[in-house]
């Protein structure tokens, strides 16, 4: 192959690569293919924000006054936050200032005290460059820089502790954002200094909307309740859904006929799988094997190798344990034929286990320790 | 476990709080009266009963006898004892009674006989006292005066009378200014307090070291002595070892050459100088005083080394090389150590004698550190005294020096001082690991008369917060414990579990968290609490902790396994563990069967699948090494016969053997906390190396893509053996062969 | 000559012998753009088999032109670690646990080098590479939270494949960022066929008799407790143990389980102080072996179960739940197994 030849051989790969789908093979809509839709599809400005109304008023205000407070964002994951800073941002500054008035760290970036200390500190003191004629007319440009801290509860204490001072000493100048998702994790001289927004998890209708709108703009054919699915199984998590379903569209969309076992719709079992959501045939066996439904006489001994083979299969099938617990959490507490006392301890226990497995114990053992102890309660 | 007999069945917790006030009663007015406690007492506990006793000259025992005057009687006293009482008939009074006796009996114990018996007997050991001194007094002079003549005469002056007055004059002086611990060590074994035994053992053996040296030390003589060329000494500190070693060195006319911990005793230093000395005769024989004949006895040389157990770290091999010294010595050695048990004193046995030196019992300090306080000038009470002896351990070095120290204030020292006094004296003792976990383990600090506050329990596990708890550990499921609530197993199941929790704190305290503020909490989990149930007697003999060898142990073999699965790795796609876990026996299995069935036959079809691997001789012994219980490669390799395993190394060692991959010292090392851009342009090289001339230098192997063995990187060595050549060379060899190519 | 394990290994998605779905799945992810992966399932399910299947379908055979290299790294406290990676032209692979509590740190240091630099060679069929992380699971919370990021930012250059054996120790954000592909453990049958297809091929003698011939392996397949990595080790030591194989060939069971088994009997026979004295001399020597202190506690618990009353069981797994759980949690896992072994032991004294 030709060494110069690298566009017509991406080109190639491409057209290889999408000849199922619709559209051109040209080099640059190759590359925004790569992109992981939800960077395509992330707002780019605050209208395009959903679901978060208050938040977004609060901050379309402050964009007509220029003036800014420090902000603290927290909400589960997925539901905004990084979005909403970056749209906000970028409607203050436009694209050209963007890269000198805002500097992003993440947990991946080294965010010791030693580099709030100096990174940090030093772009907080800088002073504010004039905007250009051009950038001027169009955005508001305001006489300050924004820092965002995304992921602020994985910040050590210490580092916490050391931005204190400089977050009042440069406030004329520098703006923060800390986000974060348990607003407990940030020390309270931070959290004090900050307007706080909580972003709630999306309901259900919106999120459905913007997952609608991904799916027609991509052109991905889905059975039905597939988007429902995801949305259970995102619980709420927009981000996890559409990850989800670009991985999915994966997995069906891009062979060359229908040669494969997948077909071209996405199915709610594959949704499943990619989201790692235990099969509810599996789930269900399981409960019986724990009521000793199946036996005609209640008999421990019997129940615990029925459960115990259950635990044993569940395993090693590789479910992962914290998944069960969620589904037969949701499964058991709903469950109407279950009184409250029983409920009652089934909740402790099944908390009990989650903190062990939180702090890395063994799946398997945990596991039957926890359908053993249910299995007790329920046959009490 | 003497209250706990006292008491005989387990009380609760004792509630007596000493409210009330002790009367002040005449001096000594308990004299010659035997007092026994049983029960618990409404306001008194036993421990005060105890001190008010003693400090009016009475003797409390812990079981009534015909020598019992009096017995005090308090609630829930044991079934037995009331039963002994009766028998005994001795007369009963309650708590009341027992301040009134006090409030009403004179001084000096009134007329009664046994006080008269008491007071002389008292009278009669004061006297020898006094004699004792006399005598050393006279003895001192006499001394002083023969030395004065000594010295008179060598001079030869005319003013021989004046002069030798001034030398008195001097050497007074000289013994003031002396530390008192030197002053009054003992000169003789006269004046030796205790331990007579071993003193007797020490004389002996060094007496017959002469006739045992000539009969090459065969004859294992009365005490079995005979055979060792040296003793070890060893007891605790402060009751005279230092001072029985040198004065039996005296006594039988050695030299002695002494040293101790301020020396270095590394393995080379000891060869050096005290082989040097061993080659030595003394010296002292030539520069006897003029006048006096060369001794011809003094020529022999006796080495005294001192705190052994102070070997540490710094002097390496110091111990191992001490035992080799011992064993072919050709005088007399004389080991001194506070601590025999330790495992580092492990190369001791069997090459020296052992004298164990024990502490001394009140009786026995008692006499000469009256003379001590008699000689001092200072006015000191026996039972006072005794109370000294108690608080330090009979500790004889600390007690001279508590009544120096005490004597430059006061002269007479009451009850109540020395108590204080022996106080402040304790805490300054840090305890070894050994005593810290005999004191929590001992039944009487948790039994129900015991003083100890839970913070003096908790104080006793930082004189050695590293060592104590796994001290505890090691020890707590042999003892015999006192605690009868609970079946053994529920005691040590409830420690056990403890203990198990102790180890959560103790990683929150020197894990990430560093919460160095839980320490006292872990105090307690870890070494109060376990101890608190299974305290009681030691059913056998306490060990020093395991845990830390098992520890290194363990590091050692993890070493071992990640070397050969680092080596595997480009065949076996499992972590570590699946290759102890599951890959190991296999290999067990098919690295000894063919030694074992075919022999000399067998060792290519074990070497093959050795480099089908890159395992290396050295993975070969991890593999044995690494396996456990009855089906492990340790089991198996029995089972080879040493012709094969030394034909199996010859012919391993004879060929050479695919490598897996360079080592880093061909790679070159990373700095300033990055990987070294060094290596990059390295790994490219070679790279690109192999794309642009994948088949030229693979003359002797048929390029097969699929096969990953013949890739080059995985060289089979091709040279015929140039033997023993190390991995690394020979891997930059082949590398550098192939770039020739 | 490799052990059967090795020897035998699928090397090509085709050839993997169960699951035939999941490998159309990989094989059709190879095809488009490949996206970030994590393969999750029991050991000896065939995960890594999977992994080196796919790399290959992805680039071809150079992928199996591997090298082991190894590596210092200097960490901040001037600390010396060496560490070994296995690598291709197109891909490396790195083990977390070689670098202990470092490895944040070592992995930012690593994915920036090899994300940065691009493939060189035109003929690759991909233009990124790929990092295979092993025991991704084991990874410290710090690293993952590190992951996260240089996944969005290196996309173009780099596709991580992460191995765990569960997704529970895994953060939210790594999971939602790959594709999570579970492999499960082979089934009893599933195993009994490799192990007839491996036994073919290396003309073991079986017996002829067809019940018997399904028995053999069925006993192995189920003393292997699905792990068809140990069912075939376990096959070959038999083979190379007795020559033959029929169904009263004894299946030996591995040098460390004969010990737990013993003490488990031991303990459940003998409820005594002395027991646990001697119990402990037996768990430090596994320990010191190199047996995962949880492995030893999970074993010892489930050969308990075979050895003691009914009424007993649930407490028995009560306490290995909670021991397990202090395993993790403290340093000093003999302090855990000897408080499990006297618990135990009450716990059979009070309902016997």
């Amino acid at each position: 192959m030709n060494f110069f030849d690298i566009g017509a051989r991406k080109a190639a790969v491409k057209a290889k690569a999408s000849g199922a789908r619709a559209g051109s093979s040209t080099a640059s809509q190759a590359d925004t293919k790569l992109v992981p839709w939800v960077e395509k599809y992330r707002p780019k400005n605050l209208d395009d924000v959903t679901a978060q109304d208050y938040a977004v008023t609060v901050l379309k205000r402050t964009l007509q006054s220029n003036n800014l407070p420090h902000m603290l964002f927290y909400g589960p994951p997925g539901t905004g936050k990084t979005s909403t800073v970056l749209a906000l941002a970028k409607e203050l500054y436009g694209p050209e200032l963007f890269k000198s008035r805002v500097l992003e760290l993440n947990a991946s970036d080294e965010r010791g005290i030693s580099i709030v200390r100096e990174k940090v500190k030093n772009f907080a003191r800088t002073a504010v460059s004039a905007p250009s004629e051009h950038a001027r007319k169009n955005y508001p440009c305001p006489p300050y820089k924004i820092i965002i801290l995304d992921e602020a509860d994985s910040m050590t204490s210490d580092a916490q502790s050391a931005l204190r001072r400089t977050m009042e000493t440069y406030s004329k100048i520098t703006r923060f954002c800390m986000i974060c998702n348990y607003v407990t994790r940030i020390i309270d001289p931070l959290a004090s200094r900050c307007s706080k927004f909580r972003f709630k998890p999306l309901d259900q209708t919106n999120a459905l909307a913007r997952l609608q709108y991904i799916a027609s703009n991509e052109g991905i054919k889905y059975q039905d309740q597939v988007l429902e699915t995801l949305l259970v199984a995102s619980a709420g998590d927009l981000r996890k859904a559409i990850t989800y379903l670009q991985s999915a569209a994966r997995l069906h969309n891009q062979i060359d006929g229908a040669a494969t076992i997948h077909g071209d719709e996405i199915t709610v079992r594959s949704i499943q799988e990619i989201a790692g959501t235990i099969p509810t045939d599996v789930i269900e066996s399981l409960m019986s094997a724990c009521k000793g439904s199946t036996l005609a006489v209640y008999d421990q001994d019997q129940v615990f190798s029925a459960v115990f083979n259950e635990c044993q299969n569940l395993i090693m099938s590789g479910w992962s344990a914290t998944q069960l617990i969620v589904q037969i959490h949701d499964c058991l507490i709903s469950d109407d034929l279950i009184n409250g006392n029983q409920k009652n301890k089934i909740a402790a226990i099944i908390s009990l286990v989650d903190k062990r497995l939180a702090d890395g114990a063994d799946e398997h053992l945990e596991i039957l320790d926890m359908m053993i102890k249910i299995s007790q309660f329920l046959n009490e | 476990m003497a209250q706990k007999q006292a008491t005989g069945v387990a009380q609760p917790n004792d509630c007596a709080v000493d409210e009330r006030d002790i009367p002040e009663a005449a001096e000594n007015c308990l004299v010659g009266m035997t007092f026994v406690f049983t029960g618990v007492l409404p306001t008194l506990s036993r421990e005060k009963c105890k001190e008010i006793v003693q400090n009016y000259g009475g003797k409390v025992t812990t079981a009534p006898s015909g020598k019992t005057t009096c017995i005090v009687l308090g609630q829930d006293a044991g079934p037995s004892k009331i039963e002994k009482i009766i028998k005994l008939g001795t007369k009963t009074i309650d708590e009341d009674g027992f301040i009134q006796l006090l409030e009403s009996m004179p001084a000096n114990g009134g007329s009664g006989e046994a006080a008269q018996k008491a007071r002389e007997k008292k009278e009669l050991e004061m006297r020898l006292i006094e004699e004792e001194v006399q005598r050393e007094i006279i003895q001192e002079k006499a001394e002083k005066a023969a030395k004065a003549e000594r010295e008179a005469q060598a001079f030869k002056a005319a003013k021989a009378a004046e002069l030798a007055r001034a030398l008195e004059l001097a050497s007074t002086q000289t013994t003031a200014s002396k530390l008192w611990t030197s002053k009054y060590a003992p000169k003789s074994f006269m004046q030796f307090s205790g331990n007579k035994t071993a003193v007797e053992r020490l004389r002996n053996w060094l007496k017959n070291w002469d006739a045992n040296q000539k009969s090459g030390f065969l004859r294992l003589g009365p005490d079995g002595s005979g055979k060792f060329r040296a003793v070890i000494m060893h007891g605790p500190p402060g009751i005279g070892k230092t001072t029985a070693a040198h004065l039996a060195a005296k006594e039988a006319g050695y030299d002695v050459i002494e040293s101790n911990a301020s020396d270095t005793r590394s393995k080379g230093l000891l060869a050096d100088k005290v082989s040097g000395i061993l080659a030595n005769t003394s010296i002292s024989g030539f520069f006897a005083s003029e006048g006096k004949a060369v001794d011809k006895t003094k020529k022999k040389i006796c080495v005294i080394m001192d705190e052994v157990d102070g070997m540490s770290s710094g002097d390496r091999g110091g111990v191992g090389q001490m035992a080799a010294l011992c064993k072919t010595t050709n005088v007399p050695i004389i080991l001194i150590c506070n601590e025999r048990r330790l495992p580092k004193m492990k190369p001791f046995d069997n090459v020296a004698f052992d004298i164990t030196f024990r502490r001394l019992d009140v009786n026995q300090a008692r006499a000469r550190m009256m003379t001590i306080a008699i000689k001092e000038g200072i006015k000191i009470p026996p039972n006072v005294l005794d109370n000294l002896i108690m608080a330090t351990g009979s500790d004889l070095r600390q007690v001279i020096n508590m009544l120096s120290t005490f004597a430059r204030t006061e002269k007479n020292m009451d009850f109540d001082q020395s108590k204080d006094m022996g106080k402040a004296w304790e805490k300054n003792v840090i305890l070894k690991p050994f005593d810290i976990a005999s004191k929590l383990l001992a039944g009487s600090t948790f039994s129900a008369s015991s003083r100890m506050t839970l913070n003096d329990k908790i104080e006793l596990y930082f004189h050695d917060h590293a060592f104590a708890p796994l001290m505890i550990q090691e020890n707590y499921l042999s003892t015999a414990p006192a605690r009868r609530d609970m079946c053994h197993l529920s005691l040590v199941e409830h420690a056990a579990d403890s203990l198990s929790e102790s180890d959560l704190v103790d990683r929150m305290i020197h894990g990430s968290e560093q919460r160095w503020s839980l320490m006292p909490f872990h105090a307690v989990m870890s070494a109060v609490r376990p101890s608190s149930f299974v305290a009681g007697g030691m059913t056998g003999r306490m060990n020093f902790n395991a845990w830390l060898g098992q520890n290194s142990k363990a590091g050692k073999l993890m070493r071992l396994l990640q070397e050969l699965q680092s080596h595997a790795r480009l065949k076996i796609s499992g972590d570590r563990h699946e290759v102890r876990l599951n890959y190991l026996p296999t290999w067990t299995s098919r690295l000894t069967q063919p030694l074992i069935e075919d022999g000399q036959e067998g060792i290519a079809n074990v070497v093959e699948i050795m480099d089908e691997y890159f395992l290396t001789r050295e993975d070969w012994d991890s593999i044995m090494e690494l396996g456990v219980g009855p089906t492990s490669g340790e089991v198996a390799i029995k089972a080879i016969s040493s012709t094969v395993k030394s034909a199996f190394t010859r012919k391993y060692n004879a060929a050479s053997h695919p490598v897996p991959f360079m080592k880093s010292a061909t790679t070159g090392a990373f700095s300033g906390g990055k990987l070294a851009s060094k290596d990059v342009p390295d790994l490219d090289d070679v790279i690109e190396d192999d794309v642009d001339t994948p088949n030229d230098d693979e003359k002797d192997i048929i390029d097969d893509e699929d096969d990953i063995t013949k890739d080059k990187y995985i060289k089979m060595g091709k040279k015929p053996a140039t033997k023993k050549a190390p991995a690394k060379k020979k891997s930059t060899v082949s590398k550098a062969k192939a770039k020739k190519q | 000559m490799s052990l059967w394990v090795d020897k035998h290994r699928p090397r090509y998605l085709e050839n993997v012998d169960y699951h035939i779905e999941l490998s159309q799945r990989l094989k059709s992810l190879t095809t488009s753009d490949f996206p970030h992966i994590l393969v999750y399932g029991p050991s000896g399910a065939g995960k890594k088999t999977r992994v080196v299947a796919t790399l290959k379908e992805l680039f071809g055979p150079a992928v199996e032109k591997i090298k082991i290299d190894s590596r210092v790294f200097t960490t901040p406290s001037n600390k010396k670690l060496e560490f070994t990676i296995v690598s291709s032209i197109y891909h490396m692979e790195i083990t977390p646990s070689d670098m202990g509590s470092f490895d944040r740190v070592v992995i930012q240091d690593l994915l920036k080098e090899v994300a940065q630099t691009q493939q060189v060679d035109l003929q690759a069929k991909q233009k990124f590479k790929v990092v295979v992380i092993n025991e991704a699971d084991s990874l410290t919370r710090d690293a993952q939270a590190a992951l996260r990021r240089t996944m969005e930012k290196y996309s173009p250059n780099l596709r991580l494949i992460l191995l765990a054996n569960t997704t529970s120790n895994i953060i939210a954000p790594i999971k939602s960022r790959t594709l999570l592909i579970r492999v499960a453990a082979p089934t009893n049958d599933e195993i009994s066929t490799v192990l007839a297809a491996v036994s073919k091929r290396e003309r073991v003698p079986l017996p002829s008799n067809e019940a018997d011939y399904q028995t053999v392996f069925n006993n192995i397949a189920f003393a292997s407790n699905r792990n068809l990595r140990k069912a075939l080790l376990i096959l070959e030591a038999m083979y190379a143990q007795n020559g033959s194989l029929n169904t009263s060939t004894p299946i030996p069971p591995p040098d460390w389980e004969i010990v737990i088994t013993k003490l488990a009997a031991d303990i459940a026979s003998d409820r005594s102080v002395r027991r646990i004295v001697q119990a402990r001399a037996i768990l430090y020597e596994l320990i010191s072996h190199c047996i995962p202190p949880n492995i030893i506690l999970k074993t010892l618990s489930f050969s308990l179960l075979t050895n003691v009353q009914p009424l007993v069981k649930p407490d028995i797994i009560d306490l290995a739940a909670t021991y397990d759980h202090r395993l993790r949690l403290g340093s000093k896992s003999i302090y855990h197994l000897e408080a499990f072994v006297a618990k135990v032991m009450t716990a059979i004294e009070k309902k016997s």
